[in-house]
């Protein structure tokens, strides 16, 4: 089963053939919006792990060392001699499931906002039923010794504060939500 | 001599002090918080001793607490590292009524040098070059009308402040409310005191320090400068010495006028005096940081001189061991902060759990670490982990032997700064010299706009693809375990896909 790869809004066709041990051929292909492929190509590749995190790739000769965290649903974060790549990858018949499921991915801009990373909550500015305005400042949250400001994405109502002065939050914790 | 010193500080910095007191043949007393049990420091003590809850304000903030293991440790004086109490006159007052030695300046120069403002004063008594601004605490209205006079850009930092905290650019007016108040609440979590004042900021200035050693006898050198250009939110990153910018001739009027103002304050121990150097090279003085800095080891690296160990001596009232004339820059170094941080996600704060740890060797590299592999790096302090310190015959060497131990560099399961440093390394600019406090956030969007090769992108997607097939085929393997153990996987995985397809 080939796996769809979704990075910087393009999607890619990745196919494995193992050929001996620790040996694979690749074809990837660089697909349209309707699923043709735009251009292929095909590597041949010898691929080693000790703990299925750190890969040693070789490939045309040329030596990878390729680290691969695999962040959830389906989202991967993985280091190419230090390189660093974001994208979604999924099996190709999981992919359908969820287009026709999900009827495609969109998404609407939404007045949520969350942290990208943990921290306390320092400050709160805002209540439930106020008007704010596009960076208005919300609330504050401490980590490591540095302060941040969040800052409201869109000016409207804040429905609801999801997080009071004193609490601990992890990345991509709901903060607040401004309708 | 000391016989034994306790350490009141944590990480790479109670490392880098335990060492320089083992090799003096002092024992050392280190103290940790609860998330701390792991921290390297606690291993390489001698003795250690637990001192609160995690908050810094409720462990290595506590004065209290700190005095009363020194006295039950019965230790003759104590070093304060970097940050928590290393500026703080109380302590150092502590520690003078407890009969403990301090380790680090008087406290009336760390009063005098502690507030910028007062700092100032001093320097300009002594006829040292400062930048316009307001030299006293200013309210609100007073900051606002300040600005107006002096022009924006303006700067905005902590009277009591240092290391960027409660450190604020501001531009243009608009900014100016929202400014004040956090750098106010910054000032006031990071120092307990939220006064600030205003300087006129200078574009795209080189941050430029000079280290000096001045013993209790009267006696002072100065070790040469440190470039701290390489700044990310007013804090430094990357640190080198010599400068490019500084000839033979500037290095020793900065050295001079940096002994002028430490002097003047009735300064002893080891200290560092910072000053901003505009285009032409006029340099202005900054601030006296009255502590060990984080970036001393360049010094170290180019001068042989170790500058803990004589601000151990100096403290223990012996006289310099060093005259001017001893003082020899050999060669280059650079330091690179090994902070848990994304750089991939605007520097965000990564702590958490260091599930791998390679460290770098070879020629004319060293490594400060303050962490053990399979540690968990707490949220509650400064980011810091490590610092890699390189040392070449000349600037070329360093970059090419830094980019060469950065490449061998592994920490695994939080982010660091380690890949902001490789490509800094490779920057045109960086590389000829041509850097300013702005430096960092130029290289950031350009590293936003650039795209890796597609060979490398490709290898990402093939080794992901990969691990998903392995991960399916490891299952497969434990469900074939687990069939050989007697149970039938199979029905169990059966059942398991007919619940999935109904749920699909």
């Amino acid at each position: 089963m080939p796996y769809i790869v979704t990075y910087e809004d393009k999607e890619f066709r990745v196919s494995l053939k193992g050929v001996a041990q620790n040996l694979y051929e690749v074809k990837i292909e660089e697909l349209d919006g309707e699923g043709n492929t735009v251009s292929e190509k095909t590597y041949t590749v010898d691929i080693v792990t000790k703990d299925f995190e750190n890969f040693s790739v070789i490939c045309n000769g040329n030596s990878y060392e390729v680290d691969v965290e695999d962040k959830g649903e389906n989202n991967f974060e993985v280091f190419v001699n230090g390189e660093h790549f974001a994208f979604n990858l999924m099996d190709e018949f999981r992919k359908k499931m969820e287009e026709i499921l999900h009827g495609g991915k969109e998404r609407v801009a939404s007045g949520e906002v969350r942290t990208s990373m943990p921290g306390k909550v320092t400050r709160v500015f805002v209540k439930e039923g106020d008007k704010v305005e596009t960076d208005t400042p919300l609330l504050t949250i401490e980590a490591m010794k540095m302060e941040n400001e969040f800052r409201a994405p869109k000016s409207g109502i804040v429905k609801t504060v999801k997080v009071k002065v004193g609490d601990v939050v992890n990345a991509g914790a709901l903060l607040v939500v401004i309708e | 001599m000391f016989k034994k010193v306790l350490i009141a500080n944590r990480s790479e910095i109670a490392v880098r002090i335990i060492r320089a007191c083992r090799e003096m043949g002092i024992r050392t007393v280190a103290i940790y918080s609860d998330v701390d049990r792991d921290s390297l420091h606690v291993r390489l003590a001698d003795e250690v001793y637990h001192i609160g809850p995690p908050p810094a304000i409720e462990s290595y903030l506590r004065i209290d607490k700190i005095i009363d293991v020194a006295k039950k440790a019965k230790v003759d004086a104590i070093h304060p590292g970097y940050g928590f109490l290393a500026e703080n006159a109380d302590f150092a007052r502590a520690c003078e009524e407890a009969g403990i030695v301090f380790i680090g300046p008087p406290k009336e120069a760390i009063v005098a040098m502690g507030s910028k403002t007062e700092a100032r004063r001093v320097a300009e008594k002594a006829g040292v070059p400062v930048t316009p601004g307001a030299l006293e605490p200013l309210s609100d209205e007073e900051i606002f009308a300040k600005a107006r006079e002096i022009g924006y850009p303006v700067m905005l930092k902590a009277v009591a402040g240092g290391g960027g905290k409660g450190m604020r650019l501001v531009r243009n007016e608009e900014e100016m409310a929202s400014s004040i108040r956090m750098a106010r609440s910054e000032a006031k979590s990071a120092f307990g005191d939220d006064s600030l004042y205003i300087e006129k900021y200078i574009e795209n200035p080189r941050h430029v320090e000079v280290q000096i050693l001045i013993d209790k006898h009267g006696n002072g050198i100065w070790l040469g400068e440190r470039e701290c250009s390489i700044q990310r939110r007013h804090q430094k990153v990357i640190e080198e010495t010599p400068s490019v910018i500084v000839d033979e001739d500037l290095r020793r009027r900065m050295g001079e006028a940096a002994l002028k103002v430490a002097f003047a304050s009735g300064y002893y121990s080891a200290g560092t005096v910072e000053f901003l150097v505009d285009k032409n090279r006029n340099f202005y003085f900054l601030e006296v940081n009255t502590r060990l800095q984080v970036e001393h080891p360049v010094t170290e690296m180019v001068t042989g001189i170790d500058i803990v160990k004589e601000m151990i001596r100096i403290a223990a009232n012996e006289k310099l061991a060093y005259k001017q004339e001893d003082v020899k820059i050999n060669g280059a170094s650079m330091e690179f902060r090994i902070y848990a941080e994304d750089p991939f996600n605007n520097f965000a704060p990564s702590p958490g759990k260091i599930t791998a740890l390679r460290l770098p060797g070879g020629p004319g590299v060293r490594v400060d670490l303050g962490v053990i592999e399979g540690a968990y790096v707490p949220l509650e302090y400064d980011p810091i982990i490590a610092k890699l310190i390189v040392w070449g015959k000349n600037r070329i060497e360093v970059i090419e032997r830094s980019k060469r131990a950065l490449s061998e560099f592994v920490v695994k399961g939080i982010r660091t700064t380690i890949p902001f440093h490789r490509l800094t390394l490779e920057h045109p600019k960086f590389i000829s010299g041509d850097i300013d406090t702005n430096f960092a956030n130029i290289l950031l969007e350009e590293f936003k706009a650039r795209r890796p090769s597609e060979d490398l992108r490709d290898m990402a997607f093939v080794v992901a693809s990969i691990f998903e097939e392995m991960k399916e085929l490891r299952m497969v393997a434990r469900v074939t375990a687990a069939y050989k153990e007697g149970i039938d996987p199979w029905k169990f995985m059966g059942r398991k896909l007919q619940m999935r397809s109904c749920w699909f």
